[in-house]
C-alpha cells in the first residue's frame, strides 16, 4: 500500500529517449527551465517534496516533541560510545576518532527510536480484540484524521468472524502527530525521526528516492560532511546499502532541507552503469535548474555571508560526491584486473 | 595485470566510467591515482611509466560511456 510520498509517482508516463551524456562532456551544464509537460510535472513534484522538511520548522512543537525523548539516557549512551571511539583511535595511534560525540548521539537516538519508541505497521492489529487484520481497501479520512494531516486511510477488517471490527490506519504526514501515533512505515518513520533530529538541534536533510524509499542525512560536525542515516534499517553512514547491499538500481536521490536541495544520487550510486536507474523525468540541465530554484527559494531571506557560506558548502559537497565515485570506481578497476 | 601496453584498459567498464568522470572533472585524476596506487601498485606503476598513453586513453571517446549523474 502506498506511503505518503508515493502520491508523487508518475511511472505511467510515456518514456522519452534517455539524455545523451556524451553531449555534455567538457561542457558545464547550463540550468534550463523545463518546457515539456513531463519535466514541468517533475518540477512541481520536487517543489512539493521540498516542503516536507519545512514542516519540522516549528520551535514550539520541536521543544514539545523533545519532552518525549529520554535525553539523559541517550546522552549517556552517546558519551560512552564516543569515549570508546576515542580510546580506539588513541590505541591505533590515530589523531581523530572515527565518530565524534554528535555522531554517537545520532546513533543512540536512532537506537531508542527503533527499539523503544516507534513501531512498524504492515497490517495493524484489531483494536477491539487484538487479532490480526486483513486489508479491505482505502477509506476517506474523517474530519479529525484530516485535521491531523492524514491524506488517506487504509481500512482493515478483523480476521475474527465474531468480532468483525474495522480497523483504520490513517497515513499521517505530520511529524508532530506521529509523536502520538508512534507507528507507520518508511514514510512515517523517516518523517518522525528526521523531526526529532531537528529537535535535537542537528542539521537534517530529508532524502527522497525515486524508487520508493526515504531516509535522512545529518550533517556531522566531526566529519564535516553529510552522513547517511536510515532509521528504518537502523543504518548509520552506509550509503552503499541500497545498491551494493540490496542490489537495487536508483535513479534519483534528492536531499531537501531548510537550506535548499541537492542531488545526492552520487552518494548512493557509486557505479552508475551497474546501479544507476534511468534518469528520464527531465533533462539534467532542467534538474539543475529546479535544484537551484529550490535553493534560491530557501535562501531568499538569508544574509549575504550566509548565502555565500552555503554556496561554498554546495561546491565542496559536489567535489566530495565526484571523489566518492572516482575512488569507488578506481577500487573496482583494481579488483577487476 | 598484463605487461606492456595499457591497451587492456580500453575495454574495461570501470575504466570507461572513470574516463567519463575525468573528462567531466579533470581534478578527479588525483584521487583516482591515489586509489590505484593503494589498490594495485603494479597498475599505478604502469600508468606512471606510460603517462602519454594513459592520457590518450583518457581522452578517447567511444560514444558508449557510462551515464554519470553530472553535478
Ligand atoms: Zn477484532
Amino acid at each position: 500500500s502506498p506511503a505518503p510520498y508515493s502520491d508523487f509517482h508518475d511511472y505511467h508516463e510515456p518514456i522519452p529517449p534517455p539524455p545523451s551524456y556524451n553531449s555534455i562532456r567538457n561542457i558545464p551544464l547550463v540550468p534550463t527551465a523545463p518546457t515539456d509537460a513531463r519535466a514541468i510535472r517533475f518540477r512541481s513534484m520536487l517543489h512539493t517534496l521540498a516542503n516536507m522538511p519545512m514542516n519540522w520548522e516549528n520551535p514550539g512543537l520541536l521543544d514539545e516533541a523533545l519532552r518525549s525523548v529520554p535525553l539523559e539516557r541517550i546522552y549517556a549512551e552517546a558519551d560512552e560510545e564516543s569515549q570508546i571511539n576515542q580510546a580506539e583511535a588513541a590505541s591505533l595511534g590515530h589523531q581523530e576518532p572515527k565518530l565524534g560525540y554528535q555522531d554517537c548521539l545520532i546513533k543512540a537516538l536512532m537506537k531508542w527510536f527503533r527499539g523503544s519508541f516507534f513501531s512498524w505497521v504492515n497490517n495493524p492489529y484489531c483494536a477491539t480484540c487484538g487479532s490480526p487484520t486483513q486489508g479491505v481497501g482505502m477509506g476517506a479520512p474523517s474530519d479529525e484524521e484530516k485535521a491531523h494531516g492524514a491524506n488517506s486511510v487504509e481500512i482493515y477488517k478483523c480476521s475474527l468472524a465474531q468480532c468483525g471490527h474495522f480497523e483504520r490506519f490513517p497515513r499521517y504526514n505530520d511529524a508532530f502527530v506521529l509523536m502520538t501515533t508512534r507507528r507507520g512505515r518508511v514514510g512515517e518513520w523517516t518523517n518522525c525521526f528526521g523531526m526529532l533530529c531537528r529537535a535535537m538541534g542537528l542539521r537534517v536533510r530529508w532524502i527522497w528516492n525515486s524508487e520508493d524509499h526515504v531516509w535522512v542525512e545529518i550533517f556531522s560536525t566531526h566529519q564535516k560532511r553529510w552522513v547517511h542515516v536510515d532509521p528504518c534499517e537502523g543504518r548509520f553512514d552506509q550509503p552503499r546499502l541500497y545498491t551494493q547491499g540490496w542490489g537495487r538500481k536508483l535513479s534519483y536521490c534528492i536531499a531537501f532541507s531548510r537550506d535548499g536541495a541537492t542531488d545526492v544520487t552520487r552518494r548512493y550510486v557509486r557505479n552508475f552503469k551497474k546501479h544507476g536507474g534511468d534518469r528520464i523525468r527531465c533533462t539534467e540541465p532542467t534538474l539543475l535548474y529546479v535544484i537551484e530554484e529550490i535553493r534560491n527559494l530557501r535562501r531568499r531571506d538569508l544574509a549575504k555571508p550566509e548565502k555565500f557560506r552555503l554556496k561554498g558548502e554546495d561546491m565542496k559537497e559536489d567535489k566530495e560526491l565526484a571523489q566518492n565515485i572516482a575512488i569507488d570506481l578506481a577500487l573496482e578497476l583494481c579488483q577487476s584486473l | 595485470v598484463p605487461a606492456g601496453t595499457l591497451d587492456f584498459l580500453r575495454n574495461n567498464p570501470q575504466f570507461h566510467q572513470l574516463r567519463t568522470l575525468v573528462q567531466q572533472n579533470p581534478q578527479m585524476l588525483e584521487p583516482i591515482m591515489q586509489q590505484l596506487t593503494q589498490g594495485n601498485p603494479q597498475l599505478a606503476q604502469m600508468i606512471t611509466n606510460r603517462p602519454d598513453e594513459f592520457l590518450e586513453l583518457l581522452a578517447e571517446d567511444e560514444g558508449d560511456d557510462a551515464a554519470l549523474p553530472p553535478g
